[in-house]
């Protein structure tokens, strides 16, 4: 029976990494299945789901990653995850990509999710970009997700809507249809 | 004439439609040379007046000044194109090439474009005319339109985790 632990870890980036984490896992026979990795500013994040063929007692699987704390400066989290927490959920419908750019301002993405939230609508990726080139600070969110059945859109464009004037931002809500050849 | 500053997001300019153009006098001219001498002037192959603050339906392609060309890529392009109040007339076909913008400098995107398209305008002096545009050309082409439009390549992108990179250099 295999076993799934969910990593992640956190520092300041630099060349090596990704190999030093991959080798203590491959080294102690696991193996990787989901990972997502990035570098915001300077500091790089990875979050990544191996499965084990036996329990790593969270205790001596800490201590595996030990000696990569001290060496790579990261800070290194573990849990066991189920089967099913490991695989992605192939059954999301009702996709869209909200897009929203204008002047940097605190609080966009906290309005726009909280109207989101009203609809129920889970977000299943978030990016924002923050612009400095120009005469003011740019801000641009990109959010990904899944709108209920049980909620119409017309009043989800409705609330967008509102809020593309309080914000004085460009708000645009559009649903994917994957397409398959 | 001149070399104008690019206006970079989010100046408001960039999300206003453009007016369509109705006297094709002095004003226009002068305006179509400086977006020329500012596409000279910056790593582009494309500039519409939008991004040099003005509110005409202008743009200028010159894929030939693209500094890496594809061996064996786009047959013929048509060299530097001035174009006054574009329409896309027909397109066909898709391309998913990555994609920056001059008005926004810290971002690429892949950004799904139409392979070929057919495009018709006016010159400076108000004649009409249609080109047909495939590949590259035609994806600098359907980039300049959008500007015209208020539509950045941001509004674009479909995927967020596949399409949208931060430059890591300057364009």
């Amino acid at each position: 029976m295999n076993n799934h632990y969910l990593l992640w870890a956190t520092g300041e980036d630099r060349p090596g990494i990704v190999a030093a984490l991959t080798g203590v896992l491959f080294n102690n026979g696991c193996n990787l299945e989901d990972s997502s990795m990035m570098r915001l500013g300077s500091e790089f994040g990875v979050l990544l789901i191996f499965q084990s063929k036996q329990i790593l007692p969270t205790d001596r699987t800490k201590r595996i990653f030990s000696p990569l704390e001290k060496k790579w400066g990261l800070s290194i989290g573990l849990k066991k995850i189920s089967r099913r927490q490991a695989q992605s959920s192939s059954s999301v419908q009702n996709l869209f990509i909200i897009r929203v750019h204008g002047p940097d301002k605190p609080g966009i993405v906290h309005r726009v999710t909280q109207s989101l939230s009203k609809f129920k609508f889970n977000i299943t990726d978030l990016s924002t970009h923050r612009t400095t080139g120009g005469k003011k600070a740019g801000y641009i969110l990109f959010i990904e997700g899944e709108l209920s059945k049980k909620y119409s859109l017309h009043p989800l464009k409705r609330s967008l809507s509102k809020l593309q004037k309080t914000l004085r931002t460009t708000i645009s809500l559009q649903p994917i249809s994957p397409s398959s050849f | 004439m001149a070399i104008r500053r690019i206006c970079l997001f989010p100046e408001a300019v960039l999300s206003r439609p453009s007016r369509p153009v109705r006297e094709f006098g002095r004003g226009l001219k002068t305006l179509a040379v400086d977006l020329i001498d500012t596409l000279l002037a910056s790593p582009g192959v494309g500039l519409a007046a939008p991004q040099i603050g003005a509110g005409d339906r202008l743009a200028v392609v010159d894929v030939s000044l693209r500094p890496l060309k594809k061996k064996g890529g786009d047959s013929k392009d048509h060299g530097r194109l001035i174009l006054v109040n574009p329409v896309l007339l027909e397109a066909g076909g898709v391309q998913e090439p990555r994609e920056g913008c001059l008005s926004v400098p810290d971002l690429l995107a892949n950004v799904r474009r139409f392979q070929s398209v057919t495009v018709q305008a006016q010159d400076l002096d108000g004649k009409d005319f249609v080109i047909r545009a495939e590949g590259f050309e035609a994806l600098a082409l359907q980039h300049e339109i959008d500007h015209l439009d208020g539509t950045l390549f941001l509004d674009r992108v479909s995927n967020l985790k596949t399409d949208l990179f931060r430059r890591k250099s300057n364009p």
